[in-house]
């Protein structure tokens, strides 16, 4: 197995797909003779042409209304959004037509429409250019929320976004970008709405996903030098979501603390919390606690974007409030 | 401050009872340890005492009804202390109530003896207007009972006695049936969490119910209980247990179930001991005279000085030595059996024995125990002699590690230095957990028992 960056496994899922299948083409801003603004798609046009590597004007509204249009006709456009930000000029598309099709006209078509973004904060890219819109998105019935935490995962869970069906929107990470880890050298797939016990605890239950995941995992080290184990679940995708591997993991600890990048407010937190009280009621031994992002809009100033996203900190702590030794 | 008094646990397997008896009213001023109710569990009753000395302010739970263990039934006040202004506790039906003095002054229509609010609910009665008199905001009774009975687990309660406990506490207690308000939460702000009802139901197990069913039937020293002559029953008719019946049934099965029993016997030549006993009763009052039992009891429970293994108690694969010797006495009832306990039975007296093992008795048939009578037996010690019984063996009663059977001591023709002789003979059985004590051990605790009685003035001395 080699050992490659987060960035890298997104380039070789894209290179490797294009192989594959001839139907399968990417479209975006400077994604091109450029080669991605992450560089992301660094060489990927010399490689494949300028008719599967296609530089667009800046408009997401025609990306994502142009790739959903390709889908519709057959092909398995990967429409590329320098960041989720600029997803909300093609809300329309992204949300109100490629994830209606199929179920609106019978199953006569489908959509095999990937939509990559990159998500989060920490890059000092302010309050327009750092958000985590993640659960915007996966409110919507029909669209597939894909989020992954490491290179094995952005790798494995690309491949299956292109090969499904559905309108899948798959968010990166830019701080994760170089993150290494341990990839495969044969092909393999990781199956969309399966969540990942990254760590194996009987204390308590992490629920996170994409760089919070991470962060989790940085904090549960830490909290095993005090003896405290914590297991780790990745949910890897939003939507679907696999609460059947979080309730296995918290009928197991029987506590819980949800960590994402994202406002608290109506978040990831909100949605995993109830449903542990909906299904698990009686394994509940103490109250469940979200670490989430400041409820204001991103600071610029260095200093404060740190206060304003969860650290390894924010997640000790709140592990010991739900263990009750704070 | 006024002190909540709850339905007390009196036993391992306790988890309600009832108030067969005031013995004080609302109003009355208690003295610490004194009996204010007579408490009905479903093997016993119960005197039940005042924790400290105060004012019997108000009496919440009326005579018969029962309740979970840990549901307040009386508050207690301080002497001069005005009744607690305020409805404590959401349970009480209204027609126990009274209303406290000092709101008495308060001009209030109807004041609050009036149905509850569920009882005019049931009457179907649809009219607004039934609900007219229920507006007066002065008076808080007219709330009426929301709650009637709090589950086994204490899951519900009014907002006043509810335990801060997690869903997941909540759900092994009730699994375990382990009252709530019993188990100390010490979790954040006191709440009890898993750990803290496991923790309880450890404990609770390895101090076991001792004061459950003894094993064997017998009555020591009193006279048989007269039995009632039986109803003619009609074949096949199905009856129910009495609960004492029931929790008989239950640990003795219990016990030959799990318990590896293990038999001794031996015969004690009793001729000393005998007439010992009658020299000390000729000059004792009838009703203060010692029993063979008496003797059984103390020479037992010195015995046991040297043979802690068989005072100890197993408990989940380990021995739990026990600092004091007590020793259960098995009395016959007339629906049943019960253990009585015996205190530190090592360090009394015969005579200090023998009239304690009376009042336990007296007790025990007046049903009128005090909560020690009960619980932390060590060893018991079950006699069927008046029954003219050679032998028996018994059931242990767990957590003890063995019990003792005696036989009737009557005249034998026996051998003694060559000669046929007339001794009296009593054939005492031990049975042992063989978990925690072997053959070899009974048997020398056995000869140990038999030295002392066959010397009865150490016993008398000692």
């Amino acid at each position: 197995m080699a050992v490659i960056t987060y960035r890298e496994a997104i380039r070789q899922a894209i290179s490797e797909e294009m192989e594959r299948d001839p139907k399968v083409f990417i479209m975006g801003e400077e994604v091109g003779i450029w080669g991605g603004t992450y560089a992301i798609t660094k060489g990927l046009m010399d490689q494949f042409g300028d008719k599967r590597v296609r530089d667009t004007p800046i408009s997401e509204a025609a990306i994502v209304g142009g790739a959903t249009g390709a889908a519709l006709a057959g092909l398995r456009p990967i429409a590329e959004l320098m960041t989720i930000n600029f997803g909300l000029v093609a809300m329309d598309a992204i949300v109100n037509e490629a994830p209606k099709y199929h179920y609106m006209f019978g199953g006569q078509m489908t959509v095999p429409l990937t939509i990559r973004a990159v998500g989060g904060g920490g890059r000092q890219l302010a309050a327009t250019h750092s958000q985590t819109l993640d659960v915007i998105f996966a409110y919507f019935p029909g669209l597939k929320v894909v989020l992954p935490a490491t290179p094995y995962d952005a790798k494995g869970l690309l491949k299956a976004a292109i090969r499904d069906d559905n309108p899948v929107l798959y968010i990166e990470h830019s701080l994760l970008y170089p993150h290494k880890g341990e990839v495969p050298d044969e092909d393999y797939l990781v199956p969309l709405g399966k969540a990942n016990v990254m760590r194996q605890g009987s204390d308590v239950t992490i629920v996170s996903y994409s760089r919070m995941a991470q962060i989790s995992l940085e904090a549960a080290e830490a909290l095993s030098q005090e003896g405290i184990e914590a297991e780790i679940v990745d949910l890897r995708s939003l939507r679907p979501l696999d609460m059947e591997t979080v309730l296995d993991s918290f009928r197991k600890t029987f506590r819980c603390v949800i960590v994402e990048e994202g406002w608290k407010s109506y978040g990831v937190g909100a949605e995993i919390s109830t449903r542990i009280y909906e299904e698990a009621f009686d394994y509940i031994d103490a109250p469940i606690k979200r670490v989430a992002g400041a409820e204001v809009p991103m600071p610029y100033a260095r200093n404060l974007e740190q206060l304003a996203i969860p650290s390894k900190d924010d997640v000790i702590q709140a592990v010991h409030e739900v263990l009750g030794i704070a | 401050m006024s002190t909540k008094l709850t339905m007390p646990k009196l036993g391992f397997d306790m988890t309600e009872g009832s108030v067969q008896k005031w013995l004080k009213a609302e109003g009355d001023s208690v003295q610490k340890g004194e009996p204010i109710a007579e408490i009905e569990t479903d093997k016993a009753t119960v005197e039940f005492e005042a924790p400290n000395s105060g004012v019997l302010q108000k009496i919440i739970l009326p005579e018969g009804k029962t309740v979970p263990v840990g549901d307040v039934i009386a508050i207690l006040g301080e002497v001069g202390e005005a009744p607690a202004a305020k409805q404590e506790n959401g349970q009480q039906p209204a027609k126990t109530i009274q209303a406290p003095a000092t709101e008495q002054s308060i001009p209030r229509p109807q004041a609050v003896e009036k149905p509850p609010a569920k009882e005019e609910a049931e009457e179907g009665e649809l009219t607004p207007l039934r609900r007219g008199p229920d507006k007066s905001p002065s008076r808080p009774a007219a709330k009426a009972p929301t709650r009637t009975e709090a589950p086994a687990g204490g899951t519900d309660g009014g907002a006043q006695d509810r335990v801060k406990a997690s869903p997941l506490a909540r759900a092994i207690a009730r699994e375990l049936n382990i009252d709530l308000t019993a188990v100390p939460g010490n979790g954040p702000g006191g709440r009890v969490e898993k750990k803290d009802v496991e923790l309880y139901a450890e404990k609770m197990k390895s101090q076991a119910a001792t004061a459950a069913a003894a094993p064997a039937q017998t009555t020591p020293v009193m006279a048989p209980a007269r039995q009632p002559a039986p109803a003619p029953a009609a074949e096949g008719q199905l009856q129910e247990f009495s609960k004492m019946r029931q929790a008989i049934s239950r640990r003795m099965t219990e016990s030959k179930q799990t318990v590896p029993h293990i038999y001794i016997t031996s015969e004690v030549d009793m001729t000393d001991a005998v007439a010992l006993r009658r020299q000390i009763n000729e000059t004792m009052a009838e009703d203060s005279r010692i029993s063979v039992n008496d003797f059984v009891i103390k020479a037992v429970a010195r015995a046991l000085e040297s043979f802690p293994n068989l005072n100890a108690s197993y408990q989940e694969g380990k021995l739990r030595m026990n600092a004091q010797i007590n020793i259960g006495v098995a009395v016959s009832l007339d629906n049943g059996l019960i253990t009585t306990v015996l205190h530190q039975a090592n360090t009394k007296s015969l005579g200090q024995i023998s009239r304690e093992v009376k009042q336990l008795v007296k007790r025990a048939r007046e049903n009128k125990f005090r909560p020690d009578d009960l619980q932390g037996a060590t060893f018991t010690i079950s006699n069927l002699g008046m029954y003219d019984v050679e032998e028996f063996v018994a059931i242990i009663n767990p957590p003890e590690a063995g019990i003792l059977a005696v036989g009737s001591a009557h005249p034998k023709p026996v051998v003694v230095d060559g000669q046929v002789v007339v001794r009296e003979r009593m054939r005492i059985t031990i049975s042992a957990d063989h978990r925690v004590s072997d053959g070899a051990e009974a048997a020398r605790f056995l000869q140990e028992v038999k030295k002392q009685l066959q010397n009865p003035m150490v016993l008398v001395v000692g």
